[in-house]
């Protein structure tokens, strides 16, 4: 007789099994979309400061392209480091019911979870490699020793 | 003597040093020259029975031509006539039986007083060699027996407490919430237009990661299979 599960019947066969391309992907998606969120809140933030400042003289901030995307990619390290060093999961991690893990099982430690962060920022399409494969691993998990699970399990630190 | 009742005389059985052969004869010892001792002493328990029998019926028979003849006698004896009814022997006969009525609950009391010690011990040899549960299984209808319990009245005995600390009370909780997926009705009676579309949106996703991986899982087997035919 199986104990008391707060997973659904129909997602008790997956618990624990390594995740695969499209769950990943749409976790990533909401995580990226995370990120554009917290940037334009940035953005706002910044220029509603510059208007309390100097309401006269206000006019919104424009910047080129580069900084924009070093800005945006810099922000993504910070939240993908801080979601998988402290959960082991980000935002879209929770959404999807998934979770990072250590080649032990445990949440990545920090180093782990730095690397992790800078090589899915400079390699995204290493993603794809996640498609196939026993343990559907990308090419960043193959680099760092992680793996991305199914857990539908709502606890935060294991 | 002609009158006396025919008894029932077994017809003459064979000696009884002739005992029926075994069946296959050691080469050690025939079978013929070693009788079952079970066997004779039965055999000689006929014999007393039967002359036992014999006897009781020649002197039942013998009693009853007596009686014929001497019954007038002995009521002359009992109420002989012009004597008082006060001193006829019947009458003295009748208050002895009458006394000794009275008597015999007290002698019973005694004879069981005296019994009482020695007793448990005749009845422990009796019982010994029998199989009480095997005669009991054979001849009592224990499901009757059962049925004239009174099991209300067995159940008010009994100590609940004790039997529950029997039992794994969390174990059966657990199983029970399992089977009845607790979980499941909290779900659906708390659950948002949210929480149940991330559901969906989580089971199609892991829906389509299981179509890709059989996809990709062919694309493999094809290629593995084109390799070795495009080697020279």
């Amino acid at each position: 007789m199986e104990g008391i599960s707060a997973v659904p019947k129909e997602a008790r066969g997956y618990q624990g099994r390594p995740a695969g391309l499209i769950t990943r992907a749409v976790a990533a998606l909401v995580d990226t979309i995370v990120v554009v969120v917290l940037l334009l809140v940035g953005y706002l933030g910044v220029n509603g400061a510059l208007f309390l400042i100097d309401p006269r003289g206000f006019h919104f901030t424009e910047a080129s392209p580069l900084p924009i995307v070093t800005t945006a990619l810099l922000a993504m390290f910070l939240y993908l480091f801080a979601a998988w060093s402290i959960t082991g999961r980000t935002y879209g991690c929770h959404v999807m019911g998934l979770r990072v893990i250590g080649h032990r099982g445990r949440r990545p430690g920090v180093v782990v979870a730095l690397l992790r962060s800078l090589l899915y920022c400079l390699f995204p399409i290493g993603l794809v490699l996640c498609a196939g494969g026993r343990n559907h691993r990308s090419l960043q998990d193959f680099m760092v020793r992680t793996s991305v699970i199914y857990d539908w399990q709502p606890r935060q630190f294991d | 003597m002609s009158d006396l009742p025919a008894a029932e005389v077994p017809a003459a059985e064979a000696p009884m040093s002739e005992t029926p052969a075994a069946e296959g004869p050691t080469l050690e010892e025939p079978a013929s020259e070693v009788p079952a001792p079970g066997r004779e002493q039965i055999v000689v328990l006929d014999v007393v029975v039967g002359v036992s029998a014999l006897a009781a019926a020649t002197a039942a028979g013998v009693g009853r031509r007596a009686r014929r003849v001497v019954r007038p006698a002995v009521g002359l004896m009992l109420r002989p006539p012009l004597v008082p009814r006060r001193y006829r022997a019947d009458t003295l006969l009748s208050g002895l039986a009458q006394y000794g009525l009275s008597r015999r609950p007290e002698l019973r009391r005694q004879l069981a007083a005296r019994l009482a010690p020695v007793l448990p011990e005749i009845v422990a040899v009796i019982l010994e060699p029998l199989d009480l549960t095997e005669i009991v299984k054979n001849s009592v209808d224990l499901d009757e027996v059962v049925a004239g319990v009174d099991l209300d009245k067995a159940v008010e005995r009994l100590d609940l407490n004790k039997v529950l600390v029997r039992l794994d009370i969390p174990g059966l909780a657990e199983g029970v919430i399992a089977e009845v997926d607790l979980a499941e009705i909290i779900r659906q009676s708390t659950g948002s237009v949210a929480s149940e579309t991330v559901r969906g949106v989580r089971m199609q996703s892991i829906a389509g990661d299981e179509a890709i991986g059989r996809a990709v899982g062919r694309i493999r087997l094809r290629l593995g299979r084109k390799v070795p035919a495009t080697e020279p």
